[in-house]
C-alpha cells in the first residue's frame, strides 16, 4: 500500500494505492492519521480509486483510522470505491459506519455542510 | 505476504471460464481471506511452513482448497453466517466474508493439516461458450 497526501478546501485527501491487507499497511495508515491529528487536520477523505483489493485485515485498518479521527472529533470519509471493494463494504455492512461518495467534488462538499 | 498471487491466478483462470467479474472478485476475495487465516493463524507467519493451494475447476465451478499446518480452530462450534456483533470490531470478518461470498465453505483437519475448501459456481453467463 502507498499513500499520497494532498489538501483541497481544508480537507486532506489521502490517495491510497495498491492493496490494503495488513502488516506494514497498518502502521503506515495509522502513522499517517496520527500525524494529521497532530497537525490539527481533522477532515480526511480516503481515495480508494487505485486500491486493487482490501481483505478483512485491511477493513480493520480503515476502521481503526476512522476511530482515530472520531476520537479526535474528526471525520474520515471514502471516495472512488471500486465495485470489488464496494461489495465487501456491502456484505460487512460497513457503509453504516463510513460515508462514501462517487466523486471527490461530492465528498469535499459534504465536509463543508457539516 | 504474497496474497496477490492467488488473486492473480483466480482472476486469470476465471476469465477463461463462465464467471462474471463480480463472481471472480468474490471468490478471489474469499481465497485471500483463507490464505490470510492460513498464514496468520495456521502457520503463525513462519516462512518455512508452507501454505498450499489446490484449485479444481470446470467451466461453471471453481473449487479452491487451502492447506496449512496449524491446529485450526473449533469450526464445528462456529456459526459462519454470524457477522461481527460490533461493526467497529477491527478483526473477525474473514470467515463471514468467505461464507457470504462462496456457495460452499467447509473446514477439515487431517494428520496435522488444516484445510478450508470453498466452492464458487457461475450463475451469470459471461457470454463465453465452449470452444
Amino acid at each position: 500500500m502507498k499513500i499520497k497526501e494532498r489538501e483541497r478546501d481544508g480537507v486532506v485527501v489521502l490517495e491510497v494505492s495498491g492493496k490494503i491487507m495488513g502488516g506494514p499497511d497498518s502502521e503506515l495508515f495509522s502513522t499517517t492519521l496520527k500525524s494529521l491529528v497532530h497537525e490539527k487536520k481533522f477532515r480526511v477523505l480516503v481515495d480508494l480509486g487505485n486500491v486493487t483489493w482490501v481483505n478483512s485485515t485491511g477493513l480493520g485498518i480503515l476502521i481503526s483510522g476512522y476511530s482515530t479521527m472520531k476520537r479526535n472529533n474528526g471525520e474520515m470519509k471514502l471516495v472512488n470505491v471500486s465495485d470489488r471493494i464496494d461489495s465487501i463494504f456491502m456484505v460487512t455492512k460497513l457503509y453504516s459506519v463510513f460515508d462514501s461518495f462517487k466523486t471527490e467534488d461530492e465528498a469535499i462538499a459534504s465536509f463543508a455542510v457539516e | 505476504m504474497m496474497l496477490g498471487i492467488p488473486d492473480a491466478v483466480i482472476q486469470e483462470l476465471g476469465s477463461e471460464l463462465s464467471f462474471s467479474q463480480a463472481e471472480l472478485d468474490e471468490l478471489s476475495t474469499s481465497v485471500i481471506e483463507g490464505c490470510t487465516n492460513a498464514l496468520e493463524h495456521g502457520n503463525h507467519m513462519k516462512s518455512e511452513t508452507p501454505v498450499r493451494i489446490a484449485i479444481d475447476f470446470e467451466r461453471t465451478r471453481i473449487e479452491v482448497t487451502i492447506y496449512d499446518e496449524g491446529p485450526g480452530f473449533d469450526f464445528e462450534s462456529i456459526d459462519f453466517s454470524q457477522e461481527p456483533a460490533d461493526l467497529m470490531q477491527e478483526r473477525g470478518r474473514g470467515i463471514y466474508i468467505m461464507f457470504t461470498y462462496c456457495d460452499e465453505l467447509s473446514f477439515s483437519r487431517n494428520n496435522g493439516t488444516f484445510a478450508v475448501k470453498m466452492v464458487k459456481t457461475a450463475k451469470e453467463s459471461s457470454g463465453k461458450s465452449e470452444s
